[in-house]
C-alpha cells in the first residue's frame, strides 16, 4: 500500500511559495501593501483549512486560485470580471512567471542583454532608477509620448524574444 | 500584446531591473497560524480605505455599544486601569480624560471604546498595563479600546477582558519564555490575569489603586532586600560564604542579550564569548581613540605608540568578530559580523555593564526585539545579495542602511549617558574609529585616492576599470565619458573640506561616493556592451574609490 508523502511543514510551504504568490498579486493589480496583506491571508486559508499537500505545482495552483479569491473580493466593488482573472492565469501559466529559475525572469534577463545600448539605457532609467517618463525625455531630450511609446515598443521587443526563449 | 501580457513584463522588469521584492511574510504568517483558528472573515491588516473605514468603525462600534449594554452595568463603565510608562511617551486620548505620559509617569484612565494610547514619534515607548504586563511599542504606534467585558470574582467586579486594537505600527510583549508581537490590523484580547502576588491586572478604581499600592510595597521590599544582600556581601570577610541570593541577576550580569534564541549555533557562540573581556577591551580603547582622532584632526602623524597600543585591544575584538565570521553570522567580512544586529546588541551592552551604565531590564528587552527584527532584516538581504545579478556593492550599501536604522533606533532607546559611553561626540561618524557604526563595515572595502580634482580621480578610476576589464575601443571611450561624468557628480564638500590627508574619514563622505560610484556601475553594466566573465566582475566589486585631497 502506497504512502501518501509527508506535508510540507508550514514555514518551508511558505518560504517557497511567497514570492511567487505575491508577484502573481502584484500582477493581479494589488498594490504593494494589498499583496502582503492577501499572502498572508492566503496562507492562513490554506493552512488553515484541509490542505492536501500534492506537490509544488498542485500547491502552487491552489494557492494563486485563493489568492484570487481573496484578490476578487477584496476588489468587489470595482468588480472586476472573475473572466478576465482566468486569462491572467494563462498568460502567467504560458509565461512561466511562476519559477526562479529557467522561467520569465531568466528569459528576460538574456533579452535585456541583447538589446541595444539605447534601449537598455531607457529602460534602466525608467526601472532601475524610477525616473518618471517626463524626466527621461529630458533627459534624452524626447517628447513624453515619444519615450511613452519608446517603452511599449521595448517592452514589445523584450516579449518577443523571451517568447522566443521560452518556447524554442 | 494583450494587457495582461504587457502587465506582466511590466512587473518582472521591476522586479529584475527595479529590484522589487516582497518582505518575508513567514514570520507574520506562522504567528497568526499560531493564534489558533480565526474565521475567513477577519479585517486584513492593512487599515482599510478611509470611506470602508469609516463604515466599518460606525458598524464596530454600534455592536460594540450593543454588547455593552447587555453586559455592563453603570457602575462598572468606570472600571479603570493604571498606564505606567517607563520609556519614550505615551498619549491617552480618552473619552474623559487626554493626557500625556513622559518615562516615569503613570495615571488611572477609565477605558472606553473608541479611546487610543498614542506612542510618540521618535522613540519607542515602553508601557506597564494595570502594574503588571509591559509592552514596547514602536514609535508610532496607535492602539484602540475597542471593547469590555465586566467579570465578577471572589464577590468582587472586574473587568473581565479588554479588546485592543493595533491601529498602526506594533508592539510587543514577553509571555510563554518569549517575545510575542503584534502588528497593525491585529487585536489583542486581554483577559483578567493576576500577577504572582494576585493582584489583578484590571478591576475597579478603588481595587486597583490598592493592588497596585500592594505591588508597589512588594517591589520596594524587594528592592530593599536585594540591596542588603549586596550591601552584607559586600561588608563580610573574605572566606565567608555566601547564601546565594534568590533574587533573580541583575542585568549587569553581563548575560549575552537573546536576539536570535531560535537560532541555537548563535545562541551556544553567544554564550561562548567573554563579553566581560570584551567590555573591558572597549572601555580601554575608545579613550585611546578619542586622542587618535585628536592628533589626526590636527593633521598630525599618527603618533605610533599609542597606535600600537589601540591595535593590541584591537586584535582581543577582531578574535571575537572572527569568531562570529566563521560561525557563518551574516555580514560582509569581518566586521559585517561584528555590527550584525545581535553581535552588536551585546557588544554594546557588554560595554555599557563595564562602563556601570548597564542596560536596565526594559532596555535589555526593547534591544533583544529590535535586535530580532532587524536581524530577520539582514537575513533576507542576504537571501537578496545571492541574486548573480546583484550587484556587491548595492548590497554593501543596503547591509550599511539597514545597520544605519538599527542602530538609530538603538540610541532612541539609551539614555543620554550611555550614549556618550558608546559614542563620544569627537569619534560619532568617524570611520574605523566609531566602534558601534555601519561606517565599520564600509571602513573594509575604501581605496583612498590621492588626487586634487575631479579629473584626477577620472583618471586614476579609468586605468583601474581598463586593468581589469577587457574592454574594445569604443567600448572604452564609453567607460571614459561615464567615468568622468561621475567624478563630476561628486558633492562640492568632498573637493572643500571634506578628506585630505591623513584626518579621519567620515562615514558621509564615504557613503556619499560610493552611492553615486554605483550609479556608475549601474550605467556601465547598462550602456556598455562587453562579456559575461566583465559583467561578473564588475557586479563583484565593493571596492570604494574615495578621492583624498592631496
Amino acid at each position: 500500500m502506497s504512502r501518501s508523502p509527508e506535508p510540507t511543514p508550514p514555514a518551508e510551504l511558505i518560504r517557497r511559495h511567497q514570492r511567487a504568490l505575491w508577484r502573481w498579486l502584484r500582477f493581479l493589480g494589488a498594490d504593494g501593501p494589498t499583496a502582503e496583506d492577501l499572502v498572508q491571508e492566503t496562507f492562513l486559508v490554506v493552512l488553515r483549512g484541509p490542505f492536501e499537500d500534492r506537490g509544488p505545482a498542485a500547491t502552487s495552483a491552489w494557492l494563486r486560485a485563493v489568492a484570487r479569491n481573496l484578490f476578487l473580493k477584496d476588489r468587489r466593488r470595482e468588480a472586476r470580471a472573475a473572466a478576465a482573472l482566468e486569462e491572467a492565469e494563462a498568460v502567467w501559466l504560458r509565461f512561466r512567471a511562476e519559477d526562479e529559475e529557467n522561467g520569465l525572469k531568466d528569459a528576460l534577463r538574456a533579452c535585456l542583454e541583447e538589446l541595444p545600448e539605447r534601449g537598455r539605457r531607457v529602460l534602466g532609467l525608467r526601472y532601475e532608477d524610477g525616473w518618471s517618463r517626463a524626466r527621461i525625455a529630458r533627459e534624452l531630450s524626447l517628447g513624453e509620448e515619444g519615450v511613452k511609446s519608446l517603452l511599449a515598443r521595448l517592452r514589445k521587443a523584450l516579449r518577443a524574444c523571451v517568447e522566443r526563449r521560452l518556447w524554442a | 500584446m494583450t494587457d495582461w501580457e504587457d502587465r506582466l513584463l511590466d512587473r518582472a522588469l521591476r522586479e529584475t531591473l527595479g529590484g522589487e521584492a516582497p518582505a518575508d511574510l513567514s514570520h507574520r504568517i506562522l504567528l497568526r497560524l499560531r493564534g489558533g483558528p480565526r474565521g475567513e472573515e477577519k479585517a486584513p491588516r492593512r487599515p482599510p480605505s478611509s470611506r470602508l473605514r469609516a463604515a466599518l468603525l460606525a458598524a464596530v462600534f454600534l455592536c460594540v455599544g450593543l454588547l455593552l449594554r447587555g453586559v455592563l452595568a453603570p457602575r462598572e463603565t468606570l472600571l479603570a486601569i493604571r498606564l505606567a510608562v517607563t520609556e519614550g511617551r505615551v498619549r491617552w486620548l480618552g473619552t474623559t480624560r487626554r493626557l500625556v505620559l513622559e518615562a516615569g509617569g503613570s495615571a488611572l484612565v477609565r477605558p472606553k471604546p473608541g479611546d487610543r494610547l498614542e506612542a510618540g514619534t521618535a522613540r519607542p515607548a515602553v508601557l506597564i498595563l494595570g502594574g503588571y504586563r509591559r509592552f514596547f511599542l514602536d514609535p508610532n504606534t496607535i492602539l484602540e479600546v475597542r471593547a469590555m467585558t465586566a467579570t465578577n470574582r471572589n464577590g468582587r467586579t472586574i473587568l473581565g477582558g479588554l479588546a485592543i486594537a493595533v491601529v498602526s505600527g506594533g508592539l510587543g510583549w514577553m509571555a510563554g519564555g518569549g517575545l510575542q508581537r503584534a502588528e497593525a490590523g491585529e487585536e489583542l484580547d486581554m483577559r483578567v490575569e493576576t500577577a504572582g502576588d494576585g493582584a489583578p491586572l484590571l478591576g475597579t478604581p478603588k481595587e486597583t489603586e490598592l493592588a497596585e499600592r500592594l505591588a508597589a510595597a512588594r517591589e520596594e521590599i524587594r528592592r530593599l532586600r536585594a540591596r542588603l544582600v549586596a550591601r552584607e556581601k559586600a561588608e563580610a570577610p573574605e572566606g565567608v560564604e555566601e547564601e546565594a541570593p534568590a533574587e533573580k541577576p541583575p542585568p549587569d550580569s553581563g548575560d549575552p542579550i537573546e536576539v536570535l534564541p531560535s537560532d541555537p549555533s548563535l545562541a551556544a557562540l553567544l554564550a561562548r564569548i567573554d563579553w566581560r573581556m570584551a567590555g573591558r577591551t572597549m572601555k580601554e580603547m575608545i579613550p585611546l581613540l578619542e586622542k587618535l582622532n585628536e592628533a589626526l584632526e590636527k593633521g598630525g602623524e599618527i603618533p605610533l605608540d599609542l597606535a600600537g597600543e589601540i591595535q593590541k585591544l584591537n586584535g582581543n575584538l577582531l578574535s571575537q568578530a572572527k569568531a562570529f565570521l566563521e560561525a557563518g553570522v551574516p555580514g560582509s567580512g569581518v566586521n559585517g559580523a561584528w555590527t550584525h544586529p545581535a553581535v552588536t546588541a551585546n557588544f554594546m551592552n557588554a560595554l555599557l555593564a563595564e562602563a556601570g551604565m548597564s542596560l536596565d531590564e526594559g532596555q535589555r528587552e526593547a534591544l533583544s526585539r529590535l535586535g530580532r527584527r532587524y536581524a530577520s532584516e539582514n537575513e533576507i538581504l542576504r537571501d537578496r545579495g545571492k541574486d548573480p545579478n546583484a550587484l556587491a556593492l548595492d548590497s554593501l550599501l543596503k547591509e550599511v542602511e539597514l545597520k544605519d536604522r538599527f542602530l538609530e533606533e538603538t540610541e532612541a532607546m539609551l539614555s543620554a549617558d550611555q550614549r556618550r559611553i558608546l559614542h563620544p561626540e569627537s569619534l560619532r561618524g568617524r570611520i574605523g574609529m566609531d566602534l558601534f557604526s555601519s561606517g565599520l563595515v564600509l571602513a573594509q572595502y575604501l581605496r583612498p585616492v590621492p588626487v586634487r580634482n575631479p579629473g584626477q580621480l577620472a583618471d586614476s578610476l579609468r586605468s583601474s576599470l581598463a586593468g581589469s576589464l577587457e574592454l574594445s575601443g569604443p567600448a572604452r571611450a564609453k567607460v571614459d565619458r561615464l567615468v568622468r561624468e561621475f567624478a563630476d557628480s561628486l558633492p562640492e564638500e568632498i573637493w572643500k573640506g571634506g578628506p585630505k590627508g591623513k584626518a579621519p574619514l567620515r562615514k558621509a563622505w564615504v557613503q556619499a561616493v560610493a552611492r553615486r560610484q554605483l550609479g556608475l556601475m549601474k550605467r556601465i553594466l547598462r550602456e556598455v556592451p562587453m562579456a559575461d566573465a566583465d559583467r561578473r566582475q564588475l557586479r563583484s566589486s565593493m571596492r570604494i574609490f574615495l578621492p583624498i585631497r592631496r
